[in-house]
């Protein structure tokens, strides 16, 4: 066989995958979203290793410092640059505090903490701004963007997975185990959203960003597997899987290589909207007590504070996670929708 | 009479598309005079529903274009020019239409009675009650029984035959000059269909009503259309007399459209196909010049599946506790020969799809036994033995998947001693024995026709060379010179291979083209089965005979 015959022969087999990357690269807003999500994901990927916002949590800023390029506010600046007294012991009339000496131990151990830079020293105003510890909120945003969007894709992949391989299991096979799995599923929604997830913190009993992407995972199943169900329901009696069946294919083979595929326009939707769903998911566990840890940073957790600060005017930290957040969830759904028409090969692009 | 009822005059249509227009009809005129039957034939793709839409002013606007010079003239004005308003009261009033499938054309959630009462009171301006009755009247007319009952019922409960006699009620229920007709029985069984058919003539008759005709089935308006209008990609190929058409046809299509449809009086070796015909040319009648097929089953043909009382049964609930069964296929015997073709003919309903998914062991039997020829005992439960071509060449190929993704799939899947070029070179040689290039390896099933499409169906099917394919309406959904080409092929892979071919269809005459022996079956039950051309000459049951008579038998001399 001649090396042309043989470059033929590869080329007979492009698959659907290899077909959906060449559609993309044409279709300018799919490819624009993309790199806002790659953008995205490697931001996070940054700050999880350290190679960005490795400082976010110094102190660099008076508190709330206000966002802005230019340096106005003189007065305060001047006013904050009187000298401060350095701090002492308070006269507790003859009283010795009983905590001091494990005051003074912790501030040997961590002199960071006690030796955070003077005020002097502080900038008062930054790029976007600082929070209420004078944290750089742009900082402090990006940061946040590595537990957020952790817990968004990977609680929504886990979440849509099992939701697809249940509906899957449901709609192809039918009969008793149709029943029992849509017996289970109605037990699950039966049940309050938020006292299930309650309940999945109580029995897991620990804080952390992997609580949240099993709660998130475990509860959030359902929405795919009712759909996921309905198209295998659909897709199991056509002519095409009865032809893969004549051809002696494999219940495994006929449900994920061939049933799958055509689904796919359903489950990429669905995945969308759960990411989406999830990263909101997040928010509302931290506000509850349930999300991440005091020390770990979230969009969602900024936003939480973002609540009390808007009272005073202090807009910016809601604005920076708010922006982070639509961008993502916007490219995200954008990049699904262009996905999905990259995946059908009936649709001209 | 100085003009005609209606009058199409170099009508041309443009569709908008990604680059530029695509021209769908080319200048086509025909007229339609007072109480004239007027039959528009082609093939898909010809323009004859494009036309009937024009005429209906129903094309979408915005996909549509109409050459200005285009002239669709209604008793002497042009109407292309009508407002949208004047266009709607034309419709309905003056001009009724039916279409393909009556299901999808009734509100399934509107008893058939509410519809029909809608369209009486909308263009006769009747109140309730007279419109009532004039419901009645209409439905006693197209043949409904007990219509006092029937117009309370919804579309579901009425069968298909009913259904479009109901769809014919609507469109004349406005009195209209012209009833357009856009493949109406299309969608029904044999005998349904002769039923409307002569329904339609005689609605004809009785009120002076032209009809415009379409259809793709040239033999089924020889018994009743006037004029006949042939079509190919959106030109008039010929036009005239239904007598001279059939009898003395000038062009190269009409005469192979006539001839590529299998007859129940010639069997020739091969089917004529369009192409071949139109490319040679000559006024010769080919097929009468053919060798005839010999077909039969010989006592010395070696016998290769014996099936016996195979049933089929689905358990349904009557009542709370008591269950009765329903039979779908009860107690069928039939023998496969070697090399040889078992026709199964039946209407919908019938039992004979359920009859070959068993056969070919998609669905379990009820009861019964198969049993194989002792050299094809060890092969029993593998693909390599039966396989099954279906209807719908659309549904049958996993959209998702290219068509090397598609004939590898067998290959994968039972010959696990092919390396991957080895592979790739039986795939090659799938494509060339159905006639396909190599070329198209990487496209999907969508970008085929749907001859293709089923000649990919069939190349899957061999590439495990079955002893046994069973062919379930494999040509149903086709036009008739693809039905031809795809019959040709599979006689060529019989010929070839040595196949026996198990061939269900609702079509007597193909049936009998292809078959040595036919069974008739009438609701999962076998009426009658024997040598083909002893069935189809001289059929013992009345069931068979009505069925031989409803075949469209082309223009009666």
């Amino acid at each position: 066989m001649t090396s042309q015959e043989e470059s033929m022969i590869s080329s007979f087999s492009p698959s659907l995958w290899a077909l959906a990357r060449k559609r993309l690269a044409r279709d300018a807003i799919g490819l624009l979203s993309l790199l806002v999500v790659v953008f995205f994901i490697l931001m996070s990927l940054g700050s999880y290793f350290g190679f960005l916002a490795k400082n976010w949590d110094q102190e660099v800023a008076i508190n709330y410092a206000p966002p802005t390029w230019l340096a106005t506010n003189q007065e305060s600046v001047s006013a904050l640059q009187a000298p401060i007294p350095p701090r002492s012991q308070i006269d507790l009339y003859g009283q010795t505090d009983p905590l001091a000496p494990l005051l003074d131990e912790l501030e040997a151990h961590n002199p960071q903490d006690i030796n955070s830079p003077p005020d002097q020293q502080k900038v008062n105003h930054l790029v976007f701004g600082a929070d209420k510890w004078g944290r750089s909120v742009i900082l402090k945003t990006i940061k946040g963007s590595e537990t957020s969007i952790l817990v968004g894709l990977v609680a929504a992949l886990v979440a849509t997975a099992i939701g697809t391989v249940l509906g899957a299991l449901s709609g192809y096979f039918g009969g008793w185990v149709d029943d029992f799995l849509n017996w289970f599923y109605n037990v699950f929604t039966a049940i309050p959203y938020l006292l299930l997830i309650f309940a999945i913190a109580a029995v897991l009993n620990q804080k952390g960003v992997s609580t949240i992407i099993l709660i998130l995972g475990l509860t959030g199943w359902t929405g795919v597997y009712r759909l996921i169900r309905a198209e295998y329901l659909k897709h199991r009696h056509r002519e095409y899987v009865l032809a893969a069946k004549a051809m002696g294919a494999s219940h495994y083979r006929r449900m994920f290589i061939h049933i799958l595929p055509n689904t796919l326009h359903v489950i990429l939707v669905q995945l969308s909207i759960n990411v989406v769903g999830f990263i909101k998911s997040e928010v509302i566990l931290s506000f509850l007590g349930f999300g991440v840890p005091v020390e770990v940073v979230s969009w969602g957790s900024m936003l939480n504070e973002a609540q009390n600060e808007l009272v005073l005017g202090i807009w910016w930290q809601l604005v920076a996670a708010g922006v982070a957040m639509a961008l993502l969830v916007t490219a995200f759904s954008v990049l699904t929708d262009a996905l999905r028409d990259a995946l059908d090969p009936k649709v001209v692009a | 009479m100085s003009t005609s009822l209606l009058q199409v005059q170099d009508l041309s249509v443009y569709f908008k598309e990604a680059q530029g227009t695509k021209q769908v009809l080319n200048k086509v005129s025909f007229s339609v005079d007072r109480g004239q039957t007027v039959a528009l034939v082609g093939e898909s793709g010809s323009g004859k529903s494009v036309s009937a839409l024009a005429i209906m002013g129903l094309l979408p606007t915005d996909l549509a274009e109409i050459e200005v010079n285009s002239q669709i003239n209604w008793q002497g004005n042009n109407i292309l020019h009508l407002a949208k308003e004047q266009h709607r009261k034309l419709r309905g009033r003056h001009i009724g239409m039916i279409f393909q499938d009556p299901m999808s054309s009734l509100n399934p959630v509107m008893s058939v009675g509410e519809q029909l009462i809608e369209g009486i009171q909308l263009h006769l301006g009747l109140s309730a009650r007279q419109a009532y009755e004039r419901a009645i009247a209409l439905l006693t007319e197209v043949g409904i029984p007990e219509p006092e009952r029937r117009i309370h019922a919804y579309p579901h409960e009425l069968s298909g035959g009913q259904q479009q006699r109901v769809m014919i009620a609507m469109a004349i229920c406005g009195e209209p000059q012209l009833l357009i007709a856009d493949e109406p029985t299309t969608a029904l069984d044999v005998t349904i269909q002769r039923q409307i058919l002569e329904l339609i003539k005689l609605l004809t008759k009785e009120r002076h009503m032209a009809v415009l005709f379409i259809t793709h089935d040239l033999a089924l308006v020889g018994e009743f259309a006037d004029q006949v209008v042939v079509m190919r990609q959106g030109v008039v190929r010929e036009l005239g007399d239904t007598e001279h058409i059939f009898k003395e046809a000038v062009d190269s299509y009409t005469k192979a459209l006539l001839l590529c449809r299998p007859s129940l009086t010639h069997r020739p070796l091969h089917l004529p196909v369009v192409e071949e015909m139109m490319m040679m040319k000559s006024d010769r009648n080919t097929a009468s010049h053919q060798e005839e097929r010999q077909r039969g089953i010989r006592p010395t043909d070696e016998m290769v599946m014996r099936v016996r009382k195979v049933s089929k049964n689905f358990v349904q609930q009557d009542g709370l506790f008591k269950r009765k069964d329903f039979f779908a296929v009860k107690e069928v015997s039939c023998d496969i020969y070697r090399g040889k073709t078992l026709g199964i003919v039946g209407e919908s309903g019938s039992g004979k799809t359920t009859l070959g998914l068993m056969l070919s062991g998609i669905i379990p039997m009820s009861s019964g036994t198969i049993e194989y020829h002792e050299e094809l005992k060890k092969l029993e439960g593998s693909p390599a033995l039966i396989q099954i071509v279906f209807q719908n060449p659309y549904a049958s190929l996993n959209p998702r998947f290219t068509v090397f993704q598609i004939l590898e799939e067998p290959l994968l899947l039972h010959r696990p001693d092919l390396r991957v070029e080895q592979r790739a070179e039986e795939v090659v040689a799938l494509m060339h024995l159905v006639g396909l290039n190599e070329s198209m390896l990487s496209r999907y099933p969508h970008e085929f026709s749907g001859g293709q499409r089923q000649r990919i169906a069939i190349a899957r099917c061999i590439a495990l060379k079955p002893t046994i394919l069973v062919c379930d309406e494999s040509v149903s959904a086709l036009d008739v010179s693809v039905q031809a080409q795809i019959l040709n092929l599979l006689q060529d892979l019989q010929d070839r291979f040595n196949i026996s071919l198990i061939f269900i269809s609702h079509d007597l005459s193909v049936v009998r083209y292809m078959s040595d022996e036919i069974m008739v079956m009438y609701q999962g039950t076998v009426v009658e089965k024997g040598n083909s051309d002893q069935i189809i000459a001289h059929p013992q049951q009345p069931y068979t005979q009505n069925l031989i008579t409803s075949i469209p038998k082309g223009y009666a001399i």
